[in-house]
């Protein structure tokens, strides 16, 4: 059996993915009463079954390609799975996430002032001025638009 | 009708809300100029400005973002050759072309007037066919909705621009997500993890936030932040003149009644509607060879087509509380936060909100075409801002949307969870809209089933046999199950085609 690669490699593990959480999903399910059990359940069997073919599919499709032209030597399964790419995709959900979590802290305004200066200084804005200008343009901005102008909360921490 | 017409004129047309039609027709521009930054999340953004409005302010606001947005997506593909909204990737073709023969300025005025034409014509549709099916779907009962419902969800592998399993399982991730919270018959908590945050449902505003604006963040956040060769071209004279819009009146004729049948359908937004446009108008040209390479017939037939969405997805939204895409399901959570369930009541219960809504569409239509003529020296700048600043500010902005619609910082915390899915499902290229649409759908749907089984027990027979006593359900369950088939087979078509293309071999990426 040829195992998926490429896009069907990324298919077959999207679909397996979701197959185990279908599977724990109606696992919970049952704990629930039976009427409130029955929609989900349906639901949580359609995506497992959907998982299925789509499973299906990325193994025909693997198998297609093995019969097809030779397939360019796809490198170590390590160089696959780890490059810069990753690497830089994994810093971006890090600032994301530090920022979500430092907000209820710090307060927005703050970590805000922290958050867009590093992120924009790590996906290459150049010169610094331009990122001091945008930082503090943009939660000024955002400061007078929310609070004072429309009167919506934005979350405030030990600061600002 | 005519008379409430009336009577919203004299609302829409006060100072006032001129002027935020104003404005949100030329932030809707900006927006949708932005590169990556597409008329759902341009919506899903703006949303917290209205959370201290009212009904009618916050709606007239965001129906004006809508249509600024959808056409603003194009400048930035005629431009530089990167589109604006997804919608805009058909005007790019010929449009790019365009501007590479110093044309772009004809380009984008003809975008202009396809914009205005088709926008003005959907919104005309919408405000006299709106309050009529609203009047037939006063008739539509449970099992009529629950039906109705899944059927939307079924048409969305069948129409839908990618695999039609993997939007099939869009759709029933949404459904599933659909399901957190009480059940409203038994109260039972369901997938809620013990936080009271979780115990109504998944706020649709959070997950249209998280997983728009978060899943698009990371996506611009993979590029270069900063593109220093980019550079805006000289355009020239926009205006198309008379003689050349009367020499397309019936491509514009044409386009602008495609996008609004096709923005009618759920699952189909604008950037399908463009694309039909566009082809539909080669179909019937005179000149058909020059599709491709700088066509102004071209852009005129996607652009009519993708504004003409605009009222036209509207009436299912308004009447039968079934948004068709994600832009609508972005305005109906606009709706909601405003207290107002769309359906088939909705129009007997709140006219006064209503009318003046839809009478505001028109001059935002007006307003983007003002801001496109005389303003787009100043617009087209936003085009060249870096993605690593729109990313960054992005997420500022994502951040104050999730945590002030109910003040809860755990709905940070949703957002953030549901941004890293929708990024995750992005990457294997599934379609987002679905979820959004599952998310808000699937409660309804759950809902009407729940009716269901209760009339069905209390005449002693079972849910099918319920079903199937009723014709309009039949016809819908007849529906339902030839879009599945219909999506089977697009789906087998669409991996046959990958297949060809790739020679064999699965797409590499």
């Amino acid at each position: 059996m040829q195992i998926p690669r490429g896009a069907a490699g990324r298919d077959a593990f999207a679909a397996v993915v979701v197959l185990v959480v279908s599977a724990v999903g109606m696992i919970k399910a049952l704990e629930f009463p039976a009427r409130a059990a029955a929609w989900p359940m349906w639901m949580w069997g359609l995506l497992a079954a959907f998982s299925v073919i789509l499973l299906i599919n990325s193994f025909r499709q693997a198998a297609a390609s093995a019969r097809g032209p030779a397939e360019q030597a796809a490198g170590s399964l390590m160089s696959r799975l780890w490059s810069r790419q990753t690497a830089r995709i994994l810093c971006n959900v890090a600032f994301v996430c530090v920022f979500v979590a430092l907000v209820p802290i710090f307060g927005f305004f703050v970590t805000g002032a922290v958050y867009l200066s590093t992120h924009m200084y790590f996906l290459g804005i150049r010169p610094l001025w331009k990122i001091a200008a945008v930082t503090f343009g943009a939660l000024a901005a955002l400061h007078l638009m929310f609070e004072r102008f429309l009167g919506v909360l934005v979350p405030h921490g030990m600061f600002f | 009708m005519l008379e409430q017409i009336a009577d919203a004129a004299l609302v829409a047309f006060q100072p006032s809300y001129v002027l935020l039609a104003f404005l949100g027709a030329t932030l809707g521009t900006l927006f949708g100029a932005m590169p990556g930054v597409s008329a759902t999340l341009s919506i899903a953004l703006l949303v917290p400005i209205t959370f201290e409005m009212s009904a009618t302010t916050g709606l007239i606001f965001l129906g004006a973002v809508y249509c600024g947005a959808i056409y603003g997506g194009s400048i930035s593909g005629i431009l530089i050759n990167v589109p604006g909204t997804p919608a805009a990737v058909a005007t790019m073709i010929d449009g790019y072309e365009m501007t590479k023969k110093g044309r772009g300025g004809l380009a984008l005025g003809t975008t202009i007037c396809a914009s205005f034409i088709g926008g003005q014509f959907s919104v005309l549709v919408l405000l006299f066919l709106a309050p009529l099916v609203a009047q037939v779907a006063l008739e539509v009962r449970s099992a009529e909705f629950f039906w109705i419902v899944i059927f939307a969800m079924s048409t969305i592998g069948a129409i839908g621009s990618g695999s039609a399993i993997k939007g099939m399982m869009a759709g029933l991730m949404g459904l599933v997500m659909g399901t957190v919270g009480m059940h409203p018959m038994t109260g039972t908590l369901r997938y809620a993890f013990d936080q009271p945050a979780l115990y109504e449902q998944v706020p649709v505003i959070v997950a249209l936030v998280g997983l728009f604006s978060i899943s698009q963040v990371l996506h611009l956040a993979e590029g270069k932040g900063m593109d220093t060769q980019l550079k805006v071209p000289e355009v020239g004279r926009m205006w198309p003149g008379r003689a050349l819009l009367w020499k397309l009146r019936t491509t514009l004729a044409r386009s602008s009644a495609i996008g609004t049948v096709v923005g009618l359908i759920p699952g189909a937004g604008a950037d399908i509607a463009a694309f039909i446009g566009r082809t539909e108008a080669r179909r019937y040209s005179k000149n058909p060879e020059a599709y491709g390479t700088g066509s102004v017939e071209a852009v005129a037939g996607s652009e009519a087509a993708n504004n003409g969405v605009v009222g036209g997805s509207l009436i299912p939204m308004l009447t039968l509380g079934i948004p068709g895409n994600a832009v609508t399901a972005a305005l109906l959570g606009g709706l909601l936060i405003h207290g107002l369930i769309p359906g088939p009541s909705l129009f007997a219960d709140a006219p006064d909100i209503l009318y003046p809504f839809i009478l505001s569409l028109f001059m935002a239509n007006l307003f983007f075409a003002l801001v496109g003529f005389v303003g787009l020296r100043y617009v087209a700048k936003v085009v060249m801002v870096p993605q690593g600043i729109i990313a960054a500010v992005v997420t500022a902005l994502a951040v104050i949307g999730a945590f002030s619609f109910r003040n809860l910082e755990f709905d940070m915390w949703i957002m953030l969870i549901l941004g890293l899915i929708g990024y995750a499902l992005r990457k294997a290229d599934f379609p987002l809209a679905p979820i959004i649409l599952g998310i808000i759908l699937g409660p309804r749907a759950e809902e009407n089933l729940d009716r269901v089984m209760t009339l069905a027990s209390a005449q002693g027979t079972t849910v099918m046999g319920y079903f199937f006593s009723r014709t309009l359900t039949i016809v819908l369950m007849a529906l339902t199950v030839a879009a599945i088939v219909f999506s089977f087979y697009r789906d087998y078509q669409y991996r046959r085609k990958e297949r060809e293309t790739n020679g064999g071999s699965p797409t590499q990426s």
